[in-house]
C-alpha cells in the first residue's frame, strides 16, 4: 500500500504541474483569483463544503496512511506477544542462535523476533567469513534449524530474513 | 509417473518464483520517510485546510485573518501567465517525478539477493561481501597473490600471479570464482570475465 501510496500521490502532483503549466500557457493574461472565479463560488453554495469534504478525505487518508506505516514499522522491529508466548519465544530464540553459531564458517549471529502471532518474523543477522559456504549455510538454516524453531513456537507460517555480513580478513598472504 | 514428474517440476518453479519475489519485496529499500511526510503534510494541510473552511462557516478562524487575506489580494494581483506560476508547475513535477521514482525503484543496489527455494525464508547479502568473498576465492587458488573484483552489470575480476606462473592458471583462478559465485547464489545471473597479470 504504502509505495502504492507514494506513486498515486506522485501521479497526482504531476497531473495537477501539467493542469498548472497548461493554465500558465493558455490563461496567461487572466489573474488566478478572478471575477469570474470569485463569482462562480458565489453562484454555486455547494462550493465551500465540496472543498471541505475533500480536505477532510485528504486528511483522513494521509492520517490512515501515518498510522499504517507506525503500524509496519513496529511489527518489522518489534515482537507483539506477550506472556508465557513471549517466554516460549525468547527460549526458542535463544536455541537458535545456539544452533546457527556452531554452524562451519559462522562467527556471530543476532537473532530477532518480530511481529505477531498471525504474522510472525524472525531476521538473523549471520556474520561469517569471507570464506564460508553460505549456500550450505542458507541450506542448513532453512532445512533445520528454521524448521525446529517454527515447530518449537507453533508458528509454521513465520517468515525468515536472513542478512549474510562477511568478516574481513585485512591483509592476507597468498 | 511422468505427470507425477511435471507437477513436481513446475510446483518447483513455482515455490521459486514465489521465493524470489518475497525475497525481492523483503529487501527492497523502506521509504518510510518520503511515506511519513507524504503522510503527514496529507494530514496537516487537509486537516487545516478543511478546519478552516468549517471554521469560517461559523464566524471563527483557524489561519490569522491577515494571512487569508494576504493571500486573495496576491491571488488576485497574480497572472496565470506569471514566471512565479510556471515556477511552481515546474517544481510541482519534480516533487511528483521525485515520489513516482521512489515508488518505482526497488532500491536495494547494495544488496545482493539470494536464490532459494522456499518462500518462507528470505536471504541477502551485501555487494561489498559479494565482492570479497570472490576476491578470496580467487586469492585461494595457487600462484594468485592480488585479485580485486568489480560487481555490476558483470562481474570482473583481476588477479595477478607470482612470477613463472604459467598462463593455464586461468583456468583454476576461473573456476574457483565461479564456484564461489555457485555456492553463494546470488539471484541476479552475472556474466563472469577473469583477467590473469604476472609479475606480481
Amino acid at each position: 500500500m504504502a509505495r502504492g501510496g507514494l506513486a498515486l500521490t506522485g501521479l497526482a502532483l504531476c497531473g495537477a504541474s501539467g493542469v498548472l503549466l497548461g493554465l500558465n500557457r493558455f490563461l496567461g493574461d487572466r489573474p488566478v483569483l478572478g471575477e469570474g472565479t470569485s463569482g462562480f463560488i458565489a453562484r454555486n453554495p455547494w462550493f465551500w463544503p465540496a472543498v471541505a469534504g475533500l480536505l477532510t478525505a485528504v486528511a483522513v487518508l494521509g492520517t490512515c496512511w501515518l498510522l499504517i506505516q507506525g503500524r509496519t514499522a513496529a511489527l518489522r522491529r518489534f515482537s507483539l506477544l506477550g506472556g508465557r508466548r513471549k517466554a516460549l519465544t525468547n527460549e526458542a530464540v535463544a536455541g537458535l542462535t545456539r544452533e546457527v553459531l556452531e554452524l562451519p564458517g559462522v562467527h556471530d549471529v543476532r537473532v530477532r523476533f518480530t511481529g505477531t502471532r498471525s504474522r510472525p518474523r524472525v531476521m538473523l543477522q549471520i556474520l561469517c567469513h569471507e570464506s564460508a559456504d553460505l549456500g550450505l549455510l542458507l541450506a542448513r538454516i532453512s532445512e533445520d534449524s528454521l524448521v525446529r524453531f517454527r515447530e518449537v513456537i507453533e508458528m509454521p507460517d513465520l517468515h525468515a530474513v536472513l542478512r549474510f555480513r562477511l568478516v574481513y580478513q585485512e591483509t592476507r598472504i597468498a | 509417473m511422468g505427470e507425477t514428474l511435471v507437477t513436481e517440476l513446475f510446483g518447483d518453479s513455482a515455490r521459486r518464483r514465489e521465493a524470489r519475489r518475497r525475497t525481492a519485496r523483503e529487501f527492497r529499500k523502506e521509504r518510510t520517510a518520503a511515506e511519513s511526510a507524504v503522510a503527514f503534510a496529507m494530514a496537516a494541510c487537509g486537516g487545516l485546510g478543511a478546519g478552516e473552511v468549517l471554521a469560517r462557516r461559523y464566524g471563527h478562524h483557524l489561519v490569522p485573518p491577515a494571512w487569508t487575506e494576504r493571500l486573495n489580494a496576491e491571488l488576485r494581483a497574480l497572472l496565470w501567465g506569471d514566471p512565479a506560476v510556471e515556477l511552481a508547475g515546474y517544481l510541482l513535477w519534480i516533487a511528483g517525478m521525485a515520489l513516482l521514482l521512489l515508488a518505482v525503484l526497488p532500491g536495494y543496489a547494495r544488496t545482493e539477493l539470494l536464490r532459494g527455494d522456499d518462500p518462507a525464508v528470505s536471504a541477502a547479502l551485501s555487494r561489498e561481501g559479494l565482492r570479497r568473498s570472490l576476491a578470496d576465492a580467487a586469492l585461494g587458488t595457487p600462484g594468485v597473490v592480488r585479485a580485486r573484483v568489480r560487481v555490476g552489470r558483470r562481474i570482473t575480476v583481476r588477479a595477478k600471479a607470482r612470477r613463472g606462473t604459467p598462463p593455464e592458471a586461468l583456468v583454476p583462478l576461473r573456476r574457483a570464482v565461479l564456484a564461489r559465485l555457485e555456492e553463494i547464489g546470488p539471484q541476479r545471473r552475472r556474466a563472469v570475465a577473469v583477467r590473469l597479470g604476472r609479475g606480481g
